[in-house]
């Protein structure tokens, strides 16, 4: 017999009943309204709510299991361009030392003037991929 | 006893039918698997959020993990996939209330129909006193006939404290118990 998980899980009033898995019923007028009751209650519910339909979760799963899918395709991407990003910024950093202005005079303008160009070309490229990986249709 | 010959599990897919990996459950297993449990799951999320659009999102949620995590649930038999579903959709529950988007009994359901002619049983109007965890514990317990072991699966409480809350939820439902013609 399903022990009636309702019951009132003391022996007796008040007093703690050891785990057994065995049930004392009691109130078993109370229970058996109250089941009743609740079972009406359920039955209205099911009756005047129809849950949505299933072709709906279909759709929204379907729909999410593409967006999952999209970023993981892009991680690889984020990564690179987050390094390529940083990387020129440590290229900026190291330019800005390398060639300091105590160091400009001795500097064949050559070499700077690449350098300056080097370093806008790699930022306006990483800052035109991730415009681009953010805005597609642009 | 309702668990033992319960219909659904016979209308449920076996889990071989959702045993592949990745996208595994098919179309069709799903059609009856929803079918199967969406009323049931439903009418709880209804009762214990009382409100349509919470109880809409919160089923559509609730399968649509299921679909996205199909390796976790492939192992599980019919009944115990039942329970998964209702945990899933407890702690969304839970989720909701933890966000602070609480409020609740905005859109009673059909609060005409719920009384019961025998003992004058508001069940809407008790469910509205109770706190959620209580509702939960109570229509698991009295609708879906589950026992202590398995409410405590469907919502993640110690076993001993479900039968603790459970007493004491069903103390309060009884106040709203009034013989046939009561006063209330």
């Amino acid at each position: 017999m399903t022990p009636n998980p309702t019951a009132n899980p003391t022996t007796k009033p008040g007093a703690p009943c050891p785990d057994s898995g065995t049930w004392v019923p009691t109130n078993s007028t109370d229970d058996h309204n109250l089941r009743q009751a609740f079972r009406a209650y359920a039955a209205t519910l099911a009756a005047h709510h129809t849950p949505p339909p299933a072709a709906a979760i279909l759709f929204r799963a379907e729909r999410r299991r593409r967006r999952a899918a999209i970023e993981r395709a892009e991680r690889p991407l984020l990564i690179m361009q987050t390094l390529g990003f940083l990387s020129a910024i440590f290229a900026a950093a190291w330019f800005g030392y390398r060639f300091a202005p105590h160091t400009l005079p001795t500097l064949n303008p050559t070499t700077l003037a690449a350098g300056i160009a080097c370093t806008t070309l790699v930022l306006a490229g990483c800052w035109a991929m991730l415009h681009l990986s953010r805005h597609p249709s642009t | 006893m309702p668990r033992a010959t319960d219909p659904t599990a016979q209308a449920m897919p076996s889990s071989l039918e959702y045993a592949a990996p990745a996208t595994a459950l098919s179309e069709l297993a799903f059609q009856r698997l929803y079918e199967a449990n969406a009323t049931n799951i439903h009418s709880y999320l209804l009762a214990v959020s009382a409100r349509r659009d919470v109880a809409d999102d919160l089923l559509q949620e609730t399968f649509c993990r299921l679909l996205l995590h199909p390796k976790s649930t492939a192992h599980l038999d019919p009944l115990e996939l039942r329970r998964y579903l209702f945990r899933i959709a407890t702690n969304l529950l839970r989720d909701r209330y933890r966000s602070g988007d609480t409020a609740p009994f905005n859109d009673p359901p059909e609060p005409s129909a719920t009384t019961s002619p025998d003992t004058s049983l508001d069940i809407a109007r008790m469910l509205q006193a109770l706190k959620p965890r209580e509702r939960e514990l109570l229509w698991l317990a009295y609708v879906e006939g589950m026992d202590h072991a398995e409410i405590s699966s469907a919502t993640g409480l110690h076993r001993l404290s479900v039968r603790t809350l459970l007493f004491r939820a069903r103390n309060k439902a009884k106040q709203f118990l009034a013989p046939a013609g009561g006063s209330r």
